[in-house]
C-alpha cells in the first residue's frame, strides 16, 4: 500500500524519530554541537525531536555531507594488503531539507551516482556516495521565509519545490505547533508514508489548494531575477577585465565552496605510518591559490580573477554542457557567509552587463 | 555625529587627482543585511563609491601582502611597487605596521587615511537581538542604532550591546602615525579583554584542553580564519604541504587541533586580536580566546604589543639579554 498524503502533528515527530530509528539513521537540522551560535544549524543524526532546530535560516552546512562527508576513509592497507572501509549500511532518512538543498541533488546525483546527461559523456558510480545515497529518504521542508539571500526562483527552483525531494513536507500554519502536511513526490516517498501510515492523519481535501497557495506566497517575496543569457555571456568573456573586478576583494577563504549543496572537489591523500595507513578523502575548493599548483610548480589559475571565473562558469555555463542544469540552487549561503560580502547574484549583473566583452 | 564617510570621500578623490595612489583599499556599501564590504578602487570618480559606517569590521590589511606581491624583478629594470591607500581603524593600522616591519610592503608606498573608530557592530549579536530578522537598512547613532527591518518593522537597539567583543575593549580607537586623521570621535579606551584571557588561564590546563578541543570539534578546515587574518600570508602554508606532510588535511580532531595551535602561534607577536578570523569562522569557533591567549603570553613574556610604532623589532625576531629563560629553567611552570 502507498500513500500520497497526510499530516503529521507536532507530538508524533518524535514517535516517527524513534520509529525511523529502529532500521535507519534519522538526520534532520540541530545545533551544531556544544558551542557555537545559537540559530546556527548543520544536518545531525538524532534519536529525538527534542534535539531538532528548524530555524528560518537554512542550515549553515548542506544537506552534501550526508552522502559525501567532509571526510571519508576509502581504505586502509598494511604491508601491501588493502581493505576496503567499512560499509555504511544504514540507510539515511534527511528531513527538513530545504528545496534547494533537494535540488542540489539531483545534481550531485550527476556527478557521483552514474548520470551526466550530455550525451557521449563519461558517467561515473561514486561507490562512497552511492553506498549513502542509495535506499536514503529525502524529506523536503517547504520554505515559507525565504531569506534576502535567497534566490531559488531566479535559478529554476521554488520554495516549495519538489526536484530531489521524495517526500515534500509543508506547514498549515505555525512550524512547530501546527501539523505538517506530508506529499509524496516519488515511489520512494509513497512507500515511506505508508510505512508510517499510523503516525498520519488524513489531510482534508483543501489541503493541497491551500499549499499551492502557501507556495505562491513564498515565492512572491523573492524577486525574480534575470539570469538569461549568462551563459552564452560568460562563455564570450573568458579575458574580460570584468573577472578582475568582481574578484578584487575576494580572499580565497573557501567558505563559500564548503558551505555549498552542489561544490564537490575533493582531494585524495594517504596518511601512513610505515606500511599502514589510510587513503581519505576530504573537500576541497577551486578558490584556493594552491587548488590547481602543479607538482613543476605552474599554476594555471594563479589569480584570483581566474579562480572566481572557474567557479561562476562551473555553476553557470559548464554544467549546463556536461549536465544539463545550472548547478546553483540559489540557497544564498555563499552570500550569507562570504567573510567580504561577495555576492554571486552582483557578480553575474556584472558579467551579463559588463561592457568589454572578448578582447 | 559627523558623517565620516563623506570626509573619507573627499580625501581620496584628492589623493588619486594628485596622483599619490594607484589603489585605495576602504569600504562600499553591500549586499547582505545592511552592510559594508571591502573594496579596490583605481580612480578618483569610483571615490564616490566609498562608505563607512557600524559594520566595516573587516581588517582591510589582508589586502596588503597580494597587493604588493609579485614575481622576481630584472635588476635594472624594476617595476615600481605601486601607491596604495587605506582607510584604517586602530586594528587595520596595527596589521599593516607589523606587516610593514616583515617588509611586506615599503611605509612610503602606503597612504594611510586614519579614521577614530566607535567600535564595528558584530553581526552574530545582531541576529540575536532581531531574532534572526531580516535587516533592511541600519543607521548608526550616539547611543543607539536603529534597524529597519526587511518585514517592516524599526528596532532601536542599544550600540553598545551590538559592538564585536574586540571593539568593546579595544585600546587603541585611534589610529596613530597615518598620512592624514579624519575628525572623529572615538570610543573610550578599553582594557583588552583582560578578564577574558585571565579567566581561561586560571582554569586547569585539563580543562583549557577541553574547551580547546570543544571549540575545534566544529572546525571544518575550511582555512578561511587563516585567509582572513592579514598576517597569514604564507605563499605555501604549513598545513598544506605533503612533502613532508606536517599535519593531516582532514577534519581529524588531532589535525585540526594542531592546525590552529600552530596557526595561533605563528601570529604570536604579529596578532592585533582584531578578531578577523573568528568573524570569517562559518562555525562559530571562538578563536578570539586563543589568540587573545598567545597575546598576552607575548606581552607577559617579552613587553610587546604590536602597535603603531614601525621602529620597535618584532619580539620574535629580536634576542635581548633579558628574555626570559623561564622555557628552560622551569620548563613545567604552566
Amino acid at each position: 500500500m502507498s500513500m500520497d498524503r497526510g499530516l503529521l502533528a507536532v507530538k508524533d515527530l518524535d514517535a516517527l524519530i524513534q520509529a525511523v530509528g529502529k532500521t535507519a539513521a534519522f538526520l534532520a537540522p540541530a545545533a551544531m554541537g556544544e558551542g557555537g551560535t545559537p540559530r546556527e544549524t548543520v544536518f545531525r543524526a538524532l534519536s529525538s525531536a527534542e534535539e531538532m532546530s528548524l530555524e528560518k535560516v537554512n542550515t549553515r552546512l548542506s544537506v552534501k555531507g550526508a552522502f559525501f562527508p567532509q571526510r571519508e576513509t576509502l581504505m586502509s592497507f598494511e604491508a601491501g594488503a588493502i581493505v576496503d572501509a567499512p560499509a555504511h549500511d544504514r540507510p539515511l532518512v534527511i528531513f527538513g531539507v530545504r528545496p534547494c538543498d533537494a535540488k542540489s541533488l539531483l545534481f550531485m546525483d550527476k556527478v557521483f551516482a552514474g548520470q551526466a546527461s550530455a550525451p557521449g559523456n563519461v558517467t561515473h558510480e561514486d561507490p562512497y556516495y552511492l553506498q549513502r545515497r542509495k535506499g536514503s529518504v529525502v524529506i523536503a521542508l517547504a520554505c515559507d521565509e525565504p531569506c534576502a539571500s535567497c534566490f531559488c526562483t531566479s535559478v529554476g527552483g521554488h520554495p516549495y519545490g519538489t526536484d530531489g525531494a521524495d517526500i515534500l513536507a509543508s506547514r498549515t500554519g505555525a512550524l512547530g505547533i501546527d501539523p505538517l502536511l506530508l506529499e509524496a513526490v516519488t515511489d520512494k516517498g509513497r512507500a515511506f508514508m505508508a510505512e508510517h501510515a499510523a503516525l498520519l492523519t488524513p489531510a482534508g481535501a483543501d489541503a493541497p489548494a491551500a499549499r499551492e497557495a502557501r507556495a505562491a506566497a513564498a515565492a512572491a517575496t523573492m524577486p525574480i531575477l534575470d539570469f538569461s543569457g549568462v551563459k552564452e555571456k560568460a562563455d564570450a568573456s573568458f579575458e574580460s577585465p570584468v573577472w578582475d573586478r568582481i574578484a578584487r576583494i575576494c580572499l580565497g577563504c573557501g567558505v563559500c565552496t564548503y558551505v555549498c549543496p552542489t561544490c564537490h572537489c575533493f582531494d585524495i591523500t594517504d596518511e601512513t605510518v610505515g606500511s599502514r595507513g589510510i587513503r581519505i578523502r576530504t573537500w576541497d575548493a577551486c578558490q584556493y591559490p594552491l587548488y590547481t599548483m602543479h607538482a613543476s610548480g605552474h599554476n594555471p589559475r594563479p589569480a584570483k580573477r581566474a579562480r572566481m571565473r572557474q567557479r561562476i562558469m562551473h555553476k553557470y555555463s559548464y554544467t549546463v554542457d556536461t549536465a544539463g542544469m545550472v548547478s546553483c540552487t540559489g540557497c544564498g549561503r555563499c552570500v550569507r557567509h562570504c567573510p567580504v560580502n561577495l555576492d554571486i547574484r552582483q557578480m553575474l549583473a556584472a558579467v551579463k552587463n559588463d561592457p568589454g566583452a572578448a578582447q | 555625529m559627523r558623517d565620516l564617510a563623506n570626509d573619507i570621500r573627499m580625501i581620496a578623490k584628492d589623493l588619486f587627482d594628485q596622483k599619490r595612489l594607484d589603489t585605495l583599499v576602504g569600504f562600499e556599501k553591500g549586499s547582505a543585511g545592511a552592510r559594508c564590504r571591502p573594496v579596490l578602487i583605481a580612480s578618483a570618480a569610483e571615490a564616490r563609491s566609498l562608505a563607512w559606517d557600524a559594520t566595516c569590521s573587516n581588517n582591510l590589511a589582508v589586502y596588503l601582502p597580494f597587493l604588493f606581491q609579485r614575481p622576481p624583478q630584472r635588476k635594472g629594470a624594476e617595476i615600481p611597487l605601486p601607491k596604495v591607500g587605506f582607510v584604517v581603524k586602530g586594528c587595520d593600522l596595527r596589521s599593516i605596521v607589523a606587516l610593514v616591519k616583515e617588509k611586506q610592503a615599503p611605509r612610503e608606498n602606503l597612504v594611510l587615511i586614519g579614521v577614530p573608530c566607535r567600535g564595528m557592530v558584530d553581526e552574530r549579536k545582531l541576529a540575536a537581538a532581531i531574532d534572526g530578522a531580516e535587516i533592511a537598512s541600519l543607521e548608526d547613532g550616539d547611543e543607539k542604532i536603529a534597524a529597519a527591518l526587511a518585514d517592516g518593522r524599526s528596532v532601536s537597539l542599544g550600540r553598545e550591546e551590538m559592538l564585536q567583543d574586540a571593539c568593546l575593549t579595544c585600546q587603541q580607537p585611534v589610529p596613530e602615525g597615518v598620512d592624514v586623521l579624519i575628525e572623529g570621535e572615538a570610543r573610550p579606551v578599553g582594557d583588552n579583554g583582560d578578564s577574558l584571557v585571565k579567566s581561561f588561564a586560571a582554569l586547569a590546563v585539563s580543562e583549557r584542553w577541553m574547551r580547546f578541543q570543544q571549540e575545534i570539534s566544529r572546525c571544518i578546515r575550511c582555512y578561511a580564519c587563516r585567509q582572513a587574518c592579514p598576517t597569514c600570508y604564507c605563499k605555501e602554508c604549513f598545513a598544506e604541504m605533503n612533502s613532508p606532510a606536517w599535519i593531516g588535511v582532514s577534519t581529524e580532531l588531532t589535525d585540526a587541533m594542531i592546525f590552529h595551535l600552530i596557526r595561533i602561534f605563528h601570529q604570536a607577536g604579529r596578532c592585533v586580536e582584531c578578531d578577523a578570523c573568528m568573524r570569517a569562522c562559518p562555525m562559530g569557533i571562538d578563536l578570539r580566546t586563543f589568540t587573545k591567549k598567545i597575546a598576552a603570553d607575548v606581552r607577559e613574556l617579552f613587553g610587546f604589543t604590536p602597535g603603531f610604532d614601525l621602529e620597535t623589532p618584532p619580539p620574535l625576531v629580536t634576542f635581548t639579554e633579558d628574555d626570559s629563560q623561564e622555557f628552560i629553567t622551569e620548563p613545567h611552570k604552566t
